[in-house]
């Protein structure tokens, strides 16, 4: 086994082992990163004095005895979105490059540190999360690493491409209507969008925060399980923070989908879309032995209310910015933005309501089920700069329906995981695997099953 | 209640209207795409109107002080 094909846990065991050093593995990590990241543009920034100077930290720890966690030496990285201490959070604006530092790391940073891991650096993104793209005018756009023509999906676009090109094991990314789900299905790799409230935001710049989530990236269910336990726990600081425990995935995942009742979602999820994006939930229904389908109520009206309030709440996010200096905002976001903070409050108002509604009545749907497949995206990545699409006869926006099928899902704030499937085309595809509200234990289990049986798998890219 | 569609005219003036209320300068440049994206979020917004809605969907946010 080498450095460089390791994953998070399988670091962790051979750091705190003694076997291999933290410094070794950071130094290998930030190597790959300087040969290979030019290629797909993943890093924004690189903070490798810090890297190294926590490695040493870790390495310490295991000589004098201590265990550092289960995470110890893993490198990591995080959209640009999230406090690192000393730097500027960009949020994927190049207009926030003059900010102050970040005076502390956001608390998913901290948790991650705490069981070990180490930040190595800050990601790509669609300018202040609002894109399914990672097509960014100022610090260009990410490429997919299967296919450097193509997108790596967004808006977490560099969490992804960073981990399916193995520069990290494992990343931090946030997703506001797919924006973990969307990149994670471009770049084949797997993804969490835990329940709404579960996970912290402290630290992260949210769009919107009515909407926002943060979650992890990895190669393999046990590593994103890891690194989901590691950032769990309560935050007062975060209002949105639920008082709930932390129940760890892990523990959970040998059990697999035994005694689980899984079904297809269909209704809104047969909508449009390319027929190897269906033939992708099929092969994962087939193996979890998954042969009914079933209707969840309310999806037209969930994504329409998401539509809505993304564009409002995130629109009067960045009044002050929109009043100081409009020209400097992403040109492919600061339209929507102007739009969003000049429209009527009862739309927000009525959003709102919807919301509740649709998730009184939708979440009935698991009064008989436990879990849910449906695709990620409607169409694999496509090429940088594509506009429109074609899908069933009709001609539709490319990047706004990219999250077609997300944006629904977390509306109702519902754990997914994204599962990647490999082979059907010659790109990656994505199948969500919805559970209820706090299940993400339900998710995981799932991802390890097929996992385990080879359906969903996560074979490096090729950077180089 | 169902919403009476509006004219590209008709938010152009609201734009222009509330714009300078709100103390927003809009270059113009980025007017017909503003009016565009506020046609498309009038368009989802007219879509949630009904049916209507119970009291138990009301989503006044919880204070905590």
């Amino acid at each position: 086994m080498t450095i460089a094909a390791a994953g998070a846990l399988e670091i962790g065991r051979r750091v705190r082992s003694g076997e291999w050093s933290a410094a070794a593995v950071t130094a290998a990590a930030l190597a790959r990163i300087e040969a290979h990241d030019g290629r797909i543009n993943a890093f924004t920034s690189v903070i490798a004095e810090r890297a190294v100077r926590e490695a040493a930290a870790v390495d310490a720890a295991v000589a004098r005895g201590e265990d550092p966690g289960p995470l110890a030496g893993v490198p990591f990285a995080v959209k640009n979105l999230f406090d690192l201490a000393g730097e500027v959070t960009l949020a994927g604006s190049a207009s926030r490059r003059s900010s102050p530092p970040a005076r502390r790391d956001a608390t998913a940073v901290v948790r991650l540190r705490a069981a070990g891991a180490i930040p190595v650096g800050a990601l790509n993104m669609d300018a202040y999360a609002y894109g399914f793209t990672t097509e960014n005018t100022h610090f260009g756009p990410t490429r997919n690493p299967h296919d450097r023509a193509r997108i790596a999906g967004g808006s977490s676009g560099g969490s992804a491409a960073a981990v399916a090109a193995g520069l990290v094991p494992i990343s931090l990314g946030t997703d506001t209507n797919g924006s973990i789900r969307v990149p994670a299905a471009l770049c084949g790799i797997f993804g969490l969008k835990p329940t709404y409230g579960r996970l912290s935001r402290v630290g992260a710049h949210l769009f919107v925060g009515s909407l926002d989530h943060i979650g992890p990236f990895a190669r393999s269910v046990a590593d994103l399980a890891a690194s989901y336990d590691a950032i769990q726990g309560p935050d007062p600081s975060d209002v949105a923070c639920a008082q709930r425990p932390i129940e760890p995935a892990s523990l959970e995942l040998a059990r697999g989908a035994e005694g689980l009742r899984i079904a297809v979602a269909g209704g809104w999820f047969a909508g449009p879309q390319q027929p190897e994006v269906r033939l992708a939930v099929e092969r994962v229904a087939t193996a979890l032995g998954a042969s009914a389908e079933v209707d969840v109520p309310g999806m037209a009206r969930a994504r329409a209310a998401a539509f809505v309030m993304t564009g409002i709440e995130g629109g009067l996010l960045h009044l002050p910015e929109l009043r100081r200096d409009a020209a400097g905002i992403e040109p492919l976001i600061v339209e929507r933005l102007l739009a969003g903070a000049l429209a009527p409050a009862h739309w927000l108002w009525q959003s709102h309501r919807v919301r509740r509604q649709v998730a009184r009545e939708a979440r009935e749907v698991f009064r008989r089920w436990d879990v849910l497949l449906a695709p990620a995206t409607p169409i694999p990545a496509q090429p940088i700069g594509t506009e429109w699409v074609t899908l069933g006869g009709e001609r539709m926006l490319a990047r706004p329906n990219l999250g077609l099928f997300t944006q629904p899902v977390s509306f109702v704030g519902w754990p997914v995981a994204v599962v990647p499937v490999h082979g059907i085309g010659p790109l990656p595809l994505g199948v969500q695997v919805i559970a209820a509200p706090w299940r993400e234990d339900l998710c995981l289990r799932v991802a390890a099953q097929l996992e385990s049986l080879g359906v969903a798998a996560v074979p490096v890219a090729g950077a180089s | 209640m169902k919403a009476v569609p509006r004219s590209s005219e008709q938010w152009g003036r609201w734009i222009d209207e509330t714009a300078a209320l709100l103390d927003l300068p809009l270059d113009p440049s980025h007017r017909a795409g503003v009016i565009a994206n506020l046609q498309r979020l009038a368009e989802l917004a007219a879509s949630l109107e009904d049916p209507a809605l119970d009291v138990v969907d009301e989503s006044a946010a919880v204070f905590r002080p």
